[in-house]
């Protein structure tokens, strides 16, 4: 098992006060990036930084929306053919999951397995006032 | 005190696509819930996610169509709920569109609803990977599309 991948989770992606959405695993549909590089999504080595620390940064420094911490290891992102940048953009921590080579629907697929990896794992931080916190 | 924001009727429109009758405004089921009426889970996450503002996910993110939302809540209470099957968990994308996703043991399965077109496409994955990932596009605007639906969950709770 590599070291985990720190995600953030957007209150708007958790139902009520526990179930969360593959959304938050799916860079299709969580809208990080767009065109080109809508297929990438970002996470935080927790090698480098523990999750609350990432959750910090995350929502005060760069003024993002995030109720918690989910994780996932390389190993579940290679088995899903995932590719694991270590890229530092923007930040030194920072991760780029990259889902190029796949289709749409394997995406989909991709993105409820990390969720059910993650959600076994457990919350890494938080879950922190989600009602408000949602946009 | 209790509610019904539906009606239980389904009408057939002149061009054969079966449709419930006008579901209430978004609105009008705010108000109602804002003077103390109760109403379920799935009302009350369908009025949260018509709070949502253009560029609500950090900036991006369209808001869902009220409308769209209102016709979506009507229908999964008509066509869904009614016949005694479980809540689906509403969440938002980034395209407006709104995933209803439910946990059936080691099934996730999801309705990703467009609420312009009033289609949906249907992904569920087995997440222990012992059953390949099926996928289908759902008119629903169609009851029989609603009742596939419903078999579908039901086969796979059963399983």
């Amino acid at each position: 098992m590599g070291s985990l991948l720190l995600r953030q989770v957007h209150p708007s992606f958790v139902s009520g006060d526990v179930r969360v959405s593959s959304r938050v695993f799916d860079p299709w549909r969580s809208g990080e990036e767009q065109g080109r590089n809508q297929r990438v999504l970002s996470v935080y080595d927790g090698s480098l930084i523990s999750a609350q620390s990432a959750f910090q940064h995350y929502t005060d420094e760069l003024g993002g929306g995030s109720c918690g911490v989910l994780a996932v290891d390389e190993d579940e992102c290679a088995s899903l053919g995932i590719t694991v940048d270590r890229d530092g953009i923007g930040f030194p921590e920072h991760v780029s999951l990259n889902f190029g080579g796949l289709s749409r629907g394997s995406i989909n697929e991709a993105a409820k397995m990390l969720l059910a990896h993650a959600v076994e794992r457990g919350w890494q931080y938080g879950p922190v006032n989600i009602g408000a916190r949602r946009p | 005190m209790a509610m019904t924001t539906q009606t239980e009727s389904i009408e057939t429109r002149e061009d054969g696509i079966d449709s419930p009758t006008s579901p209430l405004s978004i609105a009008a089921i705010g108000n109602l819930v804002n003077a103390g009426v109760e109403v379920d889970a799935v009302t009350k996450r369908v009025i949260e996610l018509a709070m949502l503002r253009d560029g609500w996910l950090d900036g991006e993110g369209k808001a869902p169509d009220p409308d769209g939302l209102a016709w979506l809540n009507l229908n999964l209470h008509v066509r869904h709920l009614d016949h005694g099957l479980p809540q689906p968990h509403l969440y938002p994308s980034q395209d407006g569109s709104i995933g209803c996703e439910w946990s059936i043991g080691h099934y996730e399965c999801e309705i990703e609803v467009d609420l312009k077109r009033r289609v949906g496409n249907w992904p569920v994955v087995d997440v222990t990977g012992n059953m390949p990932t099926e996928e289908r596009e759902l008119d629903l605007q169609s009851t029989a599309s609603w009742q596939w639906l419903d078999d579908r969950i039901q086969s796979l709770a059963a399983a």
